[in-house]
């Protein structure tokens, strides 16, 4: 990303709440017949080290003050390339349901034809490429390795 | 050993071996899945024939594993995410054979290192695995994360992180004590816990995915290094010269996954980070080191293969398994009216030869030739667009975590992996240490916790034992060394820092 000191500010804040939440979360858990602790102990203590660790690499990012204001001034959003991610994502999220109504072939068919779409290939050469995929996979994984899809 | 040297004795093998380099060779598909598949075709085999083809299943999958590092950065088995990013950069570098030829060469030396400590210390390496308790396996644990943590060659504070990330990921679904359901989000589908391969796939395959649809850099061929020489030369002949130059590397990597695969539960997986770990440790000490990454490779694919051999010592010698492969392997001892144990040698002798000649074939005779064959079709994949191919990736992504369990919820979370992933590479967070944390974090929580409960939460106890105390002290050398090396490599990157605006 080319910017350290606003990715770890970000990423420092965001380790450190995710560490608070499971702490809290781990509050509620039972606790052992004799009082010990029982399940809440193990990621409790991971919780501790997390938002220790996210204190730690928030303050790398506060380290140079300049430069990571410096940093804030010239990002601008890509949202374009976020919007492409987002699109893989969703069709990746959405092949289960695809594959529950319509099964496998025609939902893992979308799904490469829409991930080479967004990598800026010839439609043509994604059609064809999806069609041998997908039914290379498919073969491969039912006839040849006797896995059911 | 005459059954084993019949037409059906080599069919089963050869037939084996192809099975297990399909197998390894796709994501999501693990050495002990295709084993598990093997089973009902096992059950129709004389187990003369049927061991020996699991043997060789188990052996050139796990070799296998590393034809999707080097195509696409995807890791086929966990043993192969431990050196992942050091294999790829090889392709790269030097090109297919040549990246896949040290993995098989590595594989079979450390198979036959594994294999020759079987045959002839498998009664004596099995008593001595008797030996480890709870409390050694939690210190195995803890010297196998804090390797983990100084292997990484960027930040150590990062590679942190992403640990406590993958051992948080480990407590998902039922705990160890209390049978509890943690941060299951009252989901059925999240009580057996968040899926290590499941997460590995979208951590390493589908975030490279993600990663090339945000940069859209990718509608240009990758740069193959041209072949310089014949094919054999780069697959056979420049990893045997690297082998030679390394050999007490490949030992004492081969003698790590030996003693981490005969101990019950470990296995290939924690042999191969435990032995690469070192090794990249081991590198950044030396100023000199011309080619890092071939070492690490070296030393982690000789690691696991020996791991997969040794894994059999107390499943043989006690029956105990030393991995998941090894547990189906008791299975179908069971299923044919085999007691494994001691009395196995005396009672079934024809039976362990052929096992024993099963091992010194697959990886003296079947590694190098599928090794040579995948090496060969992986050479020309590398060679499509790789806009075309990130698109097959991510078909293979999804049907691999699919096919796993046959459970659409598991496709959401490696989608999800994939996207966390993507998110940890833009903060430079490494990958790798998140499935060591997922692989570890169980055997630290249940071995923790059943010490604890044993000494009545006497804590000394966990510095009682003998073997305890040694593993203890390596650990703590571990960190000495490893924060010796990163402070040195801080203050040699200061200095060129400092060196740069005066040239």
């Amino acid at each position: 990303m080319g910017r350290p000191r606003m990715t770890n500010l970000l990423f420092g804040v965001a380790f450190a709440l995710v560490g608070v939440w499971v702490w809290f979360e781990t509050r509620g858990f039972p606790t052992l017949r004799d009082g010990h602790p029982g399940p809440a102990l193990f990621p409790g203590l991971l919780a501790i080290a997390l938002t220790a660790c996210g204190v730690a690499v928030l303050l790398h990012g506060l380290l140079q003050p300049a430069r990571l204001a410096a940093e804030f001034r010239s990002f601008s959003l890509p949202g374009h390339a976020l919007l492409r991610v987002a699109l893989v994502v969703l069709l990746g999220l959405l092949y289960p349901l695809f594959h529950r109504q319509i099964g496998f072939v025609p939902s893992s068919a979308a799904l490469i034809f829409g991930v080479i779409i967004l990598l800026r290939a010839k439609w043509w050469l994604a059609a064809i490429v999806t069609v041998a995929s997908t039914w290379g996979i498919y073969l491969a994984f039912t006839r040849l390795l006797g896995v059911p899809l | 050993m005459n059954e084993l040297f019949s037409w059906q004795g080599l069919m089963a093998l050869i037939g084996g071996g192809l099975y297990g380099a399909i197998f390894g060779s796709v994501p999501g598909l693990t050495a002990t899945l295709a084993v598990a598949l093997f089973i009902p075709i096992a059950f129709f085999l004389d187990p003369v024939l049927a061991l020996p083809a699991i043997i060789a299943i188990t052996a050139v999958a796990i070799y296998a594993g590393d034809v999707g590092s080097v195509v696409a950065k995807i890791p086929g088995t966990p043993a192969s995410a431990a050196y992942v990013e050091e294999l790829y950069e090889i392709a790269r570098r030097r090109g297919a054979k040549y990246a896949l030829g040290i993995s098989a060469m590595g594989s079979m030396v450390g198979g036959l290192i594994g294999t020759v400590l079987l045959i002839f210390a498998a009664t004596t390496l099995a008593t001595v695995a008797k030996n480890f308790s709870s409390f050694e396996y939690f210190w195995i644990a803890i010297l196998g994360l804090t390797a983990g943590v100084f292997a990484s060659s960027g930040s150590s504070l990062k590679a942190l992180v992403s640990l406590l990330i993958g051992v948080m990921f480990s407590t998902v679904g039922i705990d160890p004590t209390l049978g509890y359901a943690r941060f299951d989000f009252g989901s059925p589908n999240m009580l057996g816990g968040l899926n290590f391969i499941v997460a590995m796939i979208g951590l390493f395959g589908f975030s490279e995915v993600l990663q090339n649809v945000f940069a859209r850099s990718t509608v240009e061929r990758r740069q193959v290094p041209p072949t310089a020489g014949s094919k054999v030369l780069a697959f056979f002949w420049e990893p045997i010269l690297l082998m030679l130059h390394n050999k007490l590397l490949v030992l004492r990597s081969s003698l790590i996954g030996t003693f981490v695969g005969f101990l019950p539960g470990a296995g290939a997986d924690i042999a191969a980070w435990v032995a690469s770990s070192l090794q990249k440790l081991a590198g950044r000490r030396g100023a000199q080191d011309e080619e890092p990454e071939d070492r690490v490779v070296l030393a982690g694919t000789s690691s696991n293969n020996a791991a997969v051999a040794s894994a059999w010592i107390p499943a043989l010698s006690l029956g105990l398994p030393g991995d998941t492969t090894t547990a189906i392997v008791l299975g179908v001892f069971v299923m044919k009216g085999i007691t494994p144990g001691p009395l196995l040698f005396e009672q079934q002798p024809g039976l362990v030869m052929a096992l024993f000649g099963a091992f010194l074939v697959a990886n003296v005779v079947l590694l190098p030739i599928f090794g040579f064959l995948t090496a060969y079709i992986a050479a020309y994949v590398v060679r499509i667009p790789v806009n075309l191919l990130l698109g097959v990736i991510a078909g293979i992504c999804i049907v691999g975590a699919y096919a796993i369990n046959n459970n659409p919820f598991d496709v959401a979370v490696m989608v999800l992996m994939g996207l966390f992933a993507f998110l940890l590479r833009m903060g430079d967070f490494p990958l790798a240490q998140v499935v060591l944390g997922m692989v570890l974090g169980p055997i630290l929580e249940q071995s923790f916790m059943v010490s604890a409960i044993k000494s009545r939460w006497n804590l000394v106890a966990f510095f009682d034992r003998p073997i305890a105390i040694g593993l203890m002290l390596a650990t703590v050398l571990l960190v000495i060394v490893g924060l010796r090396i990163k402070a040195r490599a801080a203050s040699a990157e200061r200095a060129a820092r400092l060196e740069q605006p005066q040239d």
